[in-house]
């Protein structure tokens, strides 16, 4: 079996997008009622990641296999965040068993936990700890960029006061086309950046690249990672608006 | 929040009434209603999730991997789960892997997995308990057993070039040719029919001489102890006291039912 | 900018919506089965390209720099009857059937590619489905890639029981369906709307169509409605024969991929590239990391259809069957001259009598064979990819059968490829009287099992055999070298003011920046008499501090020639400029090579330098490395220089300069000769090694000046600098070139015979112990033997080759040949590629411009190395091939006696080396009716001639032969035949 062609000269990717689509993005919030405080699902394509939310309550003292926030609790007027994830052995093509410390889920753990001390309004709950739990379930490239947008809708659905929605995109650079949300075989095969913003600002929260690209290739990359960001701001918008009104309609308000 | 002294052995004394009575109203052998759907993972084998209404959440997804079974001892089952709360290789993990896995092992024909001479499948099933606010095995052994019903396995495309070095060789080294399989996944065959289904292990917990099925965290708590049976094709096929002096039949007839509607959810 | 996708609402919210679907498959790899989920998205915006359609234009997809892909299919498409103007669309055994007639100028024009049958090709085939890529970018011949699985209304989902063939073809004919209702609706009726056309041999699929009302045909019917149908009809690959009937196999048939992939793993099997002896083309070799020596693979059984090149799959035979290589001369002429093409090799023997008796020889010899020459042998049982290409050669006018001869009923030919490697080729032909006698471009198709020979087709005909026009394009396509004039996308790459281009006279021009004026320097450039390409130039002067400064300067290619430009890419492709006898194939165009780049003298010049400073014993104490303005004073020729050098009377600056370089160039030579460098001196031997500055023309042992290796010494100097400071700044990615040592093993065998011939004693456990012992094996009566020792030396070498730095571990940088650590190549910018990639990154590494893209990305640069490597070995072997056919046609029609060389012997002739031409031919003692000998252990023939005295030919003898040439049958190629002289054995 020979490689398919990842952008063909037609301009069409290997499934069938254009280079500035992103795949379907499924979502919902306040799914798991029962057992948090706020909980989403997000689908990215075959991407697909749980997040619940458990808090704010009172500081526990780290969770397991978090990222240690609780350390700094003491000296800091702000809200705690811990962020655990479970990548599901089975949501890679080839089975694969990560440890709970697996250096690459934990970097992932506290990007996320960096990104959200500083978008979510920590002030306003000091002394008080948020548990963020994620579990992915199917990786088809951009799991972190699923990861982000899963915690933002569930801290939505928490309750959480947040400066914005943080979005996240990816976009990589496949010879000299920009590449918007690259699904797994794009991902092997190209440099990507992941993006996050604060909303439909041209705030950037995170800009995470970790293979080597031309300086001046950054910002083609840049400019489509940020539209990504931004649609997929509007969708999980359109989403919590539509729980909310669902929600407002049951109440009878 | 655990119960207060009084509490308990209010609910101790009803458990142990002749009939009993569960604080949910429930029957002894009743279980809870609970919300399950088969395939919800497309890249795996098989997958499955069931949520409790209790909160309790497991998700399961099986990946069968092609391995060689030169060694007689290959384990074909491995069960792996992940529990949210628990620090992992708990005894808690211990006690639900080791469960499920030796009532499959006793249960699952190695022929089932068995691909080509010394090829075979090995199945992996890795759970993630979200959530349990009462003991996970049923949980995870009705979601894992759900998952097994939505397994489906790759077909093998048989080849005579393979078949005539297994009848025509006589040493052991010579070359044997790696399976080849049908690339269309609608072809791949389901590893459950009516010849074999996978197994079903229960937890009950015993209050004075009665057995409740799908105990609650608390019904637990104040059991005089517990069971677990492993169940299969309506035998029972294994059994162990958890800290209990007694036993009974009852919760066969229970497991049944249980067997019975997920069969009906996964078809 | 971002467009979501979103499956149909009922809301419908999303203006632009599509609907997805999930691809689920299993990927069997090496015995894994894995399940694969990908997601398949439908749309309803790709094109169909046709001018004509006003629809589709509207509303144009744009890539991400807002381009738009232009209509492709003509408004008026070639019109054939009876089906008039048409587009045509093929299905996938379409092109593979009949690729070369696709890519023929004459016909099939606006062709539908559709993506279901692109994706089948690639499975197929990489080769072709690149073809019809390059066809579809070209735009010449309006190709057009119709990704029919992507659009809504053509993806075809399988049906329950459907083959995948099937749905395959089903989703031609909904396309070609699809198109027809298209075009219909959207030209409407104030135009003629072209016939979709679909071409498919297979008759289901054909009835199926013409069922959906689809205007189909099979492929003959179709060409033979073209003019010039003969020729056309040639080109498409041979069906093989009825595979209904059964075939009496004559080979093993191969085993199944899975048997294969299991061996292998199992370590039972071994996989390698087969290489077919130049002697024997019933012997091949594979050598593979498990053996030391190189498996052999004897005879037609057990080469079991595989050519020269295909990656093989073999099995070694047990010990008992262990050879040596051949002792014996084979060509296949010789043996199977008598058969016949049109018999389908009735009799049983797959093995003929007279090859059978040419391998008989190796069982008996066995058992006498010295210990070490016997080697594991190993038979073919698989082909994991194959070699094949296009073959030039000529048809065997004793192949046509004589009641073909005025019909025109196709025939079978054989046809005899130049290279005598490849086995001859069956070609079915209606015109095989007409191809007699001319040279012919064709490829193979097939090799069944059933088959004593493969299956080609023919493509084209070069020309007459033997002459100049024809013999040059043969040889240009035999060694892949890429000859078409330069395209216009590449010329339109150049400065605009061509010749009159000039370097600025404002320094304040952007393009001095960062440039220092070095114009003032004495420079000046030593060249082969009647260089026109000057890639590079020297000075030296005197320091204050008594020092001596050195500038290398070399032609500021990368100044023109920008990364990823077309003229970059066509460069990278051609890896290298090739130098035939009376022709060049430039890897630049001319402007750039011979003008703009050249350093000429008295005019001014971009150059990129490397300056040293280096103590008066030539320690260099300090090396910088500037773009620069260079005004060269002088251009000598090796000789001119020499002179200038020697003659006392010049006593100016300029020879001053020279004077000073000539005594560093011999201070560095000393150096590297003492760190072991290897000197071999023959041209051949010296293109090996590198130096790559001598014209190949010259075939006669050239009268060596100092400023030869004055030259060579500084080019060394600055390509070792270079490559530390490009290593230095990338070191992932730095293009390098090393030279692995040889293994030992290699050494063993001329090790031996100069043991046993001369008593002479040869060291290769060090490349210094090596030169040394090369130094010591001189024959003081004979001072020619060293240079032939020094050849066959060469021989027992690795090829030298470019790598990417990342790619390998430091300890394996070194080059042997020049015993040097690191090197590169970056002093030749306007002839070889690998120069001007190593220009862009010292630029870079200096800090003179950012580096590219391109010259960073690991892959894409082995990918490089890969190409310049094959390019460069190609080079060589065109450049071979040139003098050889020159010199045939020197001597064409003149005898004469010269003196030669026994360089290996065999039982059956042996192989002479002829120093005044630098060729080599064999001498078949079958031709000379006489009785001998063969004593292997002493390289040796013993002849019992007429005469009482025996007569004794060992390896080394100095021998007389006569030259004289003849039009060798087997190839078509005017050889050199050679005829022992003395000493007399008849």
């Amino acid at each position: 079996m020979s490689r398919p062609e990842i952008y063909s000269p037609e301009g069409l990717r290997i499934d069938g997008r254009r280079w500035n689509e992103v795949r379907h993005v499924r979502c919902a919030i306040n799914t798991h009622q029962a057992s948090s405080d706020g909980s989403s699902i997000i689908e990215q394509g075959n991407t697909k990641v749980i997040c619940n939310v458990v808090g704010p309550g009172e500081p526990t003292g780290g969770g397991v296999g978090g990222s240690g926030g609780n350390q700094r609790a003491k000296d800091d007027n702000r809200v705690i965040l811990t962020v655990k994830a479970v990548v599901a052995p089975f949501s890679t093509i080839d089975r694969r068993k990560r440890s709970g410390n697996d250096n690459r889920v934990q970097e992932m753990c506290l990007t996320i936990q960096h990104i959200f001390e500083e978008a979510v309004m920590g002030h306003l709950q000091p002394r008080s700890q948020i548990e963020i739990s994620l579990y992915v379930l199917s990786q088809d490239g951009g799991m972190l960029q699923a990861c982000i947008n899963a915690v933002s809708l569930a801290l939505v659905d928490a309750g959480i006061p947040m400066y914005d929605y943080v979005c996240a995109c990816t976009a990589g650079m496949y010879d000299k086309e920009v590449l918007l949300d690259l699904n797994r075989l794009e991902e092997n095969d190209m440099p990507f950046l992941t993006m996050a913003t604060l909303g439909a600002t041209r705030k950037v929260a995170l800009m995470q690249l970790e293979t080597r690209v031309g300086i001046d290739r950054l910002e083609p990359m840049m400019a489509a990672a940020m539209s990504g960001c931004h649609h997929l701001r509007d969708v999980m918008d359109a989403e919590v608006r539509k729980h909310g009104k669902s929600r407002l309609a049951r109440t009878g308000v | 929040m655990p119960l207060s002294l009084s509490e308990e052995s209010y609910l101790a004394s009803s458990l142990s009434l002749r009939p009993p009575c569960r604080p949910d109203g429930r029957d002894q052998h009743q279980f809870r209603p609970l919300d399950a759907s088969a395939g919800i993972l497309p890249a795996t084998n098989g997958s499955a999730r069931i949520r409790l209404c209790d909160g309790g959440e497991c998700i399961v997804g099986i990946k069968a991997e092609v391995v060689e079974s030169r060694k007689e001892d290959v384990a074909l089952v491995e069960v792996q789960c992940d529990i949210a709360g628990v620090q992992s290789n708990s005894p808690l993990h211990t006690f639900l892997c080791t469960t499920l896995e030796t009532a499959l092992r006793n249960t699952l024909p190695a022929s089932r997995l068995s691909i080509i001479h010394r090829y075979t499948y090995k199945l992996f099933i890795d759970g993630i308990i979200l959530d349990h606010v009462s003991h996970p095995l049923t949980l995870f052994s009705m979601t894992v057993y759900l998952a097994l019903l939505d397994t489906r396995l790759p077909k093998l495309i048989p080849s005579a070039d393979v078949a005539s070095t297994t009848t025509s060789t006589s040493s052991s080294d010579q070359p044997i040719g790696l399976p080849q399989f049908e690339s269309d996944w609608q072809e791949s065959v389901p590893l459950c029919d009516k010849a074999w289904s996978p197994p079903l292990v229960q937890l009950a917990v015993l209050a004075g001489k009665n057995v409740f099925v799908d105990p609650t965290g608390e019904e637990a708590g104040v059991g005089d102890g517990a069971i677990v049976v492993s169940w299969h094709q309506g035998k029972v096929v294994g059994l162990r006291t958890v800290n209990t002096r007694d036993s009974s039949k009852q919760v066969f007839s229970a497991s049944r039912d249980v067997t019975e509607a997920l069969t009906r959810v996964v078809s | 900018m971002a467009t979501g996708i979103k499956r149909h609402h009922p809301d419908g919210s999303s203006a632009f919506s599509l609907s997805m679907s999930q691809k689920v498959y299993v990927r069997s790899r090496k015995g894994k089965a894995t399940k694969i989920v990908q997601e398949h998205y439908l749309r309803t915006d790709i094109p169909c390209s046709s001018q004509l359609c006003p629809l589709c234009i509207l509303n144009p997809p744009k890539d991400s720099s807002g381009a738009v892909r232009p209509a492709i299919l003509s408004r008026t498409p070639p019109s054939v009857k009876p089906w008039g103007a048409h587009y045509l669309i093929p299905d996938t055994n379409i092109f593979v059937k009949a690729m070369d007639l696709m890519e023929h100028k004459s016909a099939f024009y606006d062709v539908i590619v559709l993506q279901t049958v692109l994706d089948e090709l690639r499975n197929i085939s990489l080769p072709l489905y690149n073809r019809l890529r390059a066809l579809s970018l070209s735009q010449e011949k309006r190709f057009y890639v119709f990704h029919n699985e992507f659009r809504q209304e053509t993806f075809v989902e399988r049906l329950p029981g459907e083959s995948v063939n099937d749905k395959n073809d089903r989703a031609i004919r909904t396309a070609c369906a699809w198109y027809r209702v298209h075009l219909d609706e959207t030209i409407g009726k104030s135009s003629a709307i072209p016939e979709i056309l679909l071409v498919s041999n297979d008759n289901d699929c054909l009835r199926k169509a013409k069922e959906l009302g689809v205007a189909c045909t099979n492929l003959e019917s179709y060409v033979k409605a073209l003019p010039d149908t003969d020729a056309l009809l040639d080109m498409i690959v041979s069906e093989t024969s009825d595979v209904t009937a059964p075939q009496k196999l004559v080979y093993q048939e191969y085993y199944s991929t899975s048997r294969i992939q299991g061996g292998i793993k199992a370590g039972i099997f071994h996989q390698g590239v087969l290489s077919i002896s130049q002697y024997n083309y019933l012997e091949g070799s594979v050598s593979v990391p498990s053996f030391e020596r190189p498996l052999l693979v004897l005879g037609r059984e057990s080469l079991n259809r595989a050519m020269h090149g295909d990656v093989v799959v073999v099995e070694v035979l047990p010990e008992s069957e262990w050879k040596q290589p051949s002792t014996k001369i084979v060509e296949e002429e010789t043996i199977t001259k008598d058969d016949n093409p049109e018999a389908e090799d009735d009799d049983d023997t797959l093995v003929t009598e007279k090859e059978h008796a040419a391998l008989q020889e190796k069982l008996k010899a066995k058992n006498t064979s010295a210990e070490f020459r016997i080697q594991p042998t190993a038979k073919v049982v698989g082909v994991i990819r194959r070699n094949w290409g296009f073959y030039v050669g000529h048809i065997d006018a004793s192949s046509i059968s004589s009641d073909a001869a005025g019909t025109r009923r196709q025939t079978t030919v054989f046809l005899i490829p130049m290279d005598k490697r490849i086995s001859k080729i069956k070609i079915r032909t209606r015109r095989a009287t007409g191809l007699v006698g001319k040279r012919i471009l064709a490829a193979v198709d097939s090799w069944d099992a059933s088959s004593r020979y493969p299956l080609g087709h023919f493509i084209r005909v070069l020309g007459d055999i033997e002459s100049k026009e024809a013999e040059t394009e043969a040889l240009l396509l035999e060694y892949n070298v890429q000859y078409q004039p330069f395209t216009q996308s590449v010329l339109d790459c150049l400065p605009a003011e061509g010749h009159d281009w000039k370097v600025p006279t404002d320094t304040s021009d952007p393009r001095w920046t960062g440039r220092e004026d070095l114009r003032e320097l004495l420079v000046c450039s030593i060249d082969p008499p009647g260089c026109q390409d000057i890639d590079d130039a020297l000075h030296a002067r005197v320091l204050p501090n008594g020092n001596y400064e050195v500038g290398v300067h070399i032609a500021d290619v990368s100044h023109f020639v920008k990364p990823d430009t077309a003229m970059d890419l066509e460069a990278s492709s051609r890896g290298t400029t090739v130098y035939l006898v009376d022709k060049r194939i430039d890897m630049l165009p001319v402007l750039l090579g011979t003008n703009l780049c050249s350093l000429m003298p008295y005019v001014e010049r971009f150059a990129f330098s490397a300056i040293w400073e280096m103590t008066p014993d030539a320690t260099i104490v300090s090396t910088r490395f500037t773009k620069s303005v260079i005004r060269s004073k002088e251009a000598f020729s090796y000789e001119q220089a020499q002179l200038r050098i020697d003659d006392k009377s010049h006593v100016d600056s300029l020879t001053e300069g020279m004077r000073i370089l000539l005594k560093i160039s011999k201070l560095l030579r000393q150096k590297r000769m003492d760190a072991g460098a290897l000197n071999l001196a023959s041209p051949e031997v010296k293109v090996r090694v590198e130096s790559e500055q001598m014209d190949p023309v010259d075939v006669e042992i050239k009268k060596a000046h100092e400023t030869n290796s004055l030259v060579e010494e500084f080019m060394l100097l600055a390509n070792i600098s270079v490559a530390a400071k490009i290593y230095d700044a990338f070191p992932q990615s730095a293009m390098l070139r090393r030279h692995a040592p040889p293994p030992k093993e290699n050494f063993e065998v001329l090790a031996d015979q100069l043991r046993v011939c001369k008593n002479m004693t040869l060291n290769s456990e060090t490349s210094k112990k090596l030169a040394d012992s090369l130094d010591s094996c001189v024959d003081s009566s004979d001072p020619f033997l060293n240079t032939l020792i020094r050849i066959m030396a060469t021989r027992c070498m690795l090829a030298a080759e470019y790598f990417c730095s990342g790619t390998m571990a430091e300890s394996d940088f070194r080059h042997y040949g020049l015993a040097s650590e690191i090197y590169t190549h970056w002093t030749s910018p306007i002839r070889r590629y690998a120069d001007i990639v190593a220009h862009r990154q010292l630029a870079s590494a200096i800090a003179y411009e950012p580096l590219h893209e391109s010259l960073r990305d690991k892959p894409k640069l082995e990918r490089v190395c890969q190409n310049i490597n094959q390019r460069h070995r190609n080079a060589q072997f065109a450049g071979r091939a040139s003098v050889e056919y020159y010199i045939g046609q020197a001597l064409k029609n003149r005898e004469l006696d010269v003196e030669g060389y026994v360089m290996k012997v065999f039982s059956n002739g042996f192989v002479v080396f002829i120093p005044q031409f630098g060729i080599e031919g064999p001498i078949h003692l079958r031709d000379m009716k006489v009785e001998y000998t063969f004593d292997e252990a002493n390289y040796a023939l013993e002849f019992n001639a007429g005469t009482e005295k025996e007569v004794r030919l060992q390896l080394f003898d100095k021998v007389t032969v006569h030259v004289e040439t003849v039009l060798e049958e087997s190839t078509g190629k005017r050889k050199v035949a050679l005829r022992l002289q003395s000493p007399q054995i008849e």
